[in-house]
């Protein structure tokens, strides 16, 4: 299955951001959104997931409408943005059961864990409002798998601005493994990644920006 | 109703976490009906007369500043979008908060009432009409505050702006509460009023869930 944006014009409040984007995102590929602060990246993201409605265009699946939010959606997604849905209040077990638990999981986190590819054991129990940033995108991005459609779709915003160097090669075996498994990745940063992970770069220029009557 | 019962366990260690600020509500709550016999004099027949409206104002000026948190922290920490994309529904997360909302911030006042009562020398006939009245109004108002909470997400100095939106909305649940009260007070039926004010709690139960989540959403398209 593809997923294909096609001439998709958004706007933010009065201001257009772009009125003609397309993009294919196959399956087990990935494509890394870059291009200037304010390009609308993360509109772009937010747009695809449904959250912000599309002025033109359209988000299709094989060339039948996708709306990611649909419970009975034929494709699964999962989201990280710096807001990341965790609560500062609760322990990042808590976390990881209250994640699990949205999506359908047990609970037992123990099959989870057992891989751990984003290093979580040494800080489960503390209040994730004491976690440094870095941790608490390592928490966050472990929670994607908690959707298991195996080839969901994630949309991930930055989602490795804060990580150090073990966290990215962690991150990226994320991405490679979710890869292997036909999932799809759309992603927004400004961190490239490696080239040993195979992926697609769609630059988004300020040219995009068009003078279109406000 | 698919997620409510995952949603409500959220929201019930949520409110663990947060019970000190429920329970500073509920201080507030007295703070406010032990004001009134200091300002208005300790005349006996004055305060009775006068109890059952200064104990349900109280209760509503408690209440209300609370209203715009409601969904704010979830909308700022990113919780509505990853319900959005799971299996579960916003009316199932909606609902829940309302439930727990109602439970830890709002029984708490209820089950103070009985003490205020004394301060008033309100004969103890009334327990039971006066704590049946608030815990209808107070339903009613929770309801009416979900929707205002959902409706000024992302507007600034919020606090204000919804306790504006539900006072006016909230005189008809006001009248009844303090009207059904006070007629067993007069010895007459007070079963009008509370069939009236229970009518309130069900529209309002209809409509607050649908409301709130169309709030919702479109913040979601400012976030």
């Amino acid at each position: 299955m593809t997923i294909k944006l096609r001439a998709i014009a958004l706007k933010r409040g009065s201001r257009w951001l772009y009125e003609d984007i397309h993009l294919q995102i196959k399956a087990g590929e990935v494509v890394v959104l870059r291009g200037p602060n304010g390009c609308g990246k993360s509109s772009l993201l937010r747009a695809v997931a449904g959250f912000l409605p599309l002025e033109e265009g359209a988000v299709l699946l094989d060339d039948a409408p996708l709306d990611l939010q649909d419970a009975e959606c034929r494709l699964q997604a999962s989201w990280y943005s710096s807001n990341d849905g965790l609560n500062g209040e609760f322990t990042a077990r808590q976390n990881l059961q209250i994640m699990a638990g949205l999506f359908g999981q047990s609970a037992d986190l123990s099959p989870a864990l057992e891989k751990d590819i984003l290093g979580l054991s040494s800080f489960l129990d503390i209040e994730t409002r004491l976690l440094s940033t870095g941790q608490r995108q390592r928490l966050a991005l472990s929670c994607l798998h908690f959707n298991l459609g195996a080839e969901a779709l994630w949309l991930l915003d930055e989602p490795n601005s804060g990580l150090d160097a073990d966290g990215r090669a962690a991150f990226e075996a994320l991405l490679a493994a979710h890869q292997a498994d036909g999932g799809y990745v759309l992603m927004a940063s400004h961190i490239a990644l490696s080239d040993s992970l195979l992926h697609t770069t769609f630059e988004m220029g300020s040219s995009d920006i068009t003078g279109r009557g406000v | 109703m698919s997620g409510f019962l995952p949603f409500l366990l959220r929201e019930y260690r949520l409110s663990l976490v947060r019970l000190g600020d429920h329970l500073t509500q509920a201080a507030f709550f007295v703070m406010i009906a032990t004001l009134f016999p200091l300002a208005v004099g300790p005349s006996p027949d004055l305060l009775t007369s006068l109890g059952v409206s200064i104990i349900w104002i109280a209760a509503l000026m408690s209440a209300l500043p609370s209203f715009d948190r409601l969904f704010a922290d979830d909308y700022r920490g990113g919780w509505l979008e990853q319900i959005c994309l799971s299996p579960h529904a916003l009316h199932a997360y909606v609902l829940a908060k309302i439930v727990s909302w109602y439970l830890f911030a709002l029984l708490p006042l209820l089950a103070i009432t009985p003490l205020l009562m004394l301060f008033f020398n309100l004969p103890w006939m009334l327990t039971l009409p006066l704590i049946a009245s608030l815990a209808l109004g107070l339903a009613a108002l929770m309801l009416l505050g979900a929707i205002a909470s959902a409706l000024t997400l992302g507007a600034r100095r919020t606090a204000m702006l919804v306790a504006l939106l539900i006072l006016p909305l909230a005189i008809p649940i006001v009248v009844f509460g303090v009207m059904a009260t006070q007629s067993v007070l007069q010895e007459q039926s007070p079963s009008a009023h509370f069939s009236l004010l229970s009518a309130l709690v069900l529209f309002l139960l209809v409509v607050s869930p649908v409301a709130s989540v169309a709030g919702l959403r479109s913040a979601l398209e400012d976030g």
